[in-house]
């Protein structure tokens, strides 16, 4: 008797309910598909691109898809800084210079450094080595004249990070 | 590095980048931490970050020492005039001569300003200490020597022309000699006749005809 009640029951919710679409995914005030919408959502939302998968709070937020997928491309930029970082410091090491003892100084400007062909004797600010004039060195402002192979080195951290 | 280590370095960085010598910012520089050149142009060939600091820790030294000289109101220490009338107020000298005032506590001090040539007589509570600009230490001493060589030249009777204004041109009244009023202290002075008026001057102030 109780089998059947049941099995009439469950029909009856099928025949009611059957043509609706549950939605799974967590409901929204916003219309996300709007771009300005977006836009103004994420730069009201201060944590944005800092997504914990497993936090309740990032799972009920409106913007959980686009922030994981904000993470994801910065970790993929960091990695990919972190594996050109890598790579230039071998190439120094190769040549014969460790740069991971190196202290750079704040007020080195990177993003100006020059390529020069030396008018006059010097030396190298990170190894101290000898420059002789008409050598190909760098110099970066607010540090000094560095060789050329080190110069290189900071010069592919540098692009990848800036 | 040291100061000097960092001041050789940026002249063989400048020498290799531009192809010619560092630029003098000061000739003959005092109270510089390296030696009148440009700072700001030392900071962009080297280490910016250790000049900044060297130029800091020089600074206070610098700062330690004129405290020092001014706590015995010592001859040659660079002052500021703080009080008194629009004339004085603002005057930015060095000690010459300190005495014991005709009136009242502390002690009189005449300041002179090697740059302006202005002077005046004021109170010691009426100063406060200050660090020298660089060179103005060695004009103070350059002056002292010239006016001890001019000296014998600057005679009665001599014509002179002012240097600030060489269209005025004066006879002096009496021989060089050190003021009266600072007992044997501070530089030589003229009397000069420029006609209707007469002033006192010292002789780096003054080119005789």
């Amino acid at each position: 008797m109780k089998q059947k009640e049941l099995e009439l029951i469950l029909s009856l919710e099928d025949d009611l309910f059957g043509d609706f679409e549950i939605v799974q995914s967590t409901p929204s005030l916003y219309n996300l598909n709007d771009e300005e919408t977006r836009i103004r959502l994420v730069a009201t939302t201060d944590c944005f691109g800092k997504v914990v998968q497993s936090d309740s709070m990032c799972q009920g937020c409106p913007l959980f898809g686009s922030c994981c997928e904000k993470k994801g491309e910065t970790s993929l930029a960091k990695r990919e800084a972190k594996e050109a970082r890598k790579e230039a410091l071998q190439q120094a090491s190769e040549a014969g210079y460790d740069l991971t003892k190196v202290k750079l100084p704040k007020s080195a400007r990177l993003h100006e450094t020059r390529q020069i062909e030396a008018l006059s004797d010097t030396s190298c600010v990170v190894s101290g080595e000898h420059i002789v004039k008409g050598e190909v060195v760098y110099h970066i402002p607010s540090w000094g004249m560095v060789k050329k192979v080190i110069g290189d080195s900071y010069k592919a951290m540098n692009n990848l990070t800036s | 590095m040291n100061r000097d280590e960092v001041l050789r370095y940026a002249k063989s960085v400048h020498l290799a980048l531009k192809g010619e010598a560092l630029p003098l910012e000061y000739q003959d520089c005092s109270d510089h931490p390296y030696e009148g050149y440009d700072i700001d142009l030392i900071q962009d060939l080297v280490n910016g970050d250790l000049v900044k600091s060297q130029v800091k820790t020089f600074d206070k030294d610098l700062k330690v020492e004129m405290d020092a000289m001014y706590s015995n109101l010592e001859i040659g220490t660079p002052v500021k005039v703080t009080k008194g009338s629009k004339d004085k107020r603002g005057l930015e000298g060095f000690i010459l001569h300190a005495k014991e005032p005709l009136q009242g506590s502390g002690k009189a001090l005449f300041v002179y300003d090697v740059l302006t040539h202005k002077s005046c007589m004021v109170r010691d509570s009426a100063t406060k200490v200050r660090l020298p600009k660089p060179g103005e230490r060695s004009l103070l001493q350059q002056t002292y020597d010239v006016c001890e060589n001019l000296a014998p030249h600057f005679t009665t009777g001599k014509s002179v022309s002012l240097k600030s204004d060489p269209n005025m041109k004066g006879l002096i009244l009496r021989d060089a000699q050190k003021n009266l009023h600072l007992d044997g202290k501070g530089f030589h002075v003229v009397s000069v006749s420029w006609g209707v008026e007469t002033s006192n001057h010292i002789l780096t102030e003054l080119v005789l005809e």
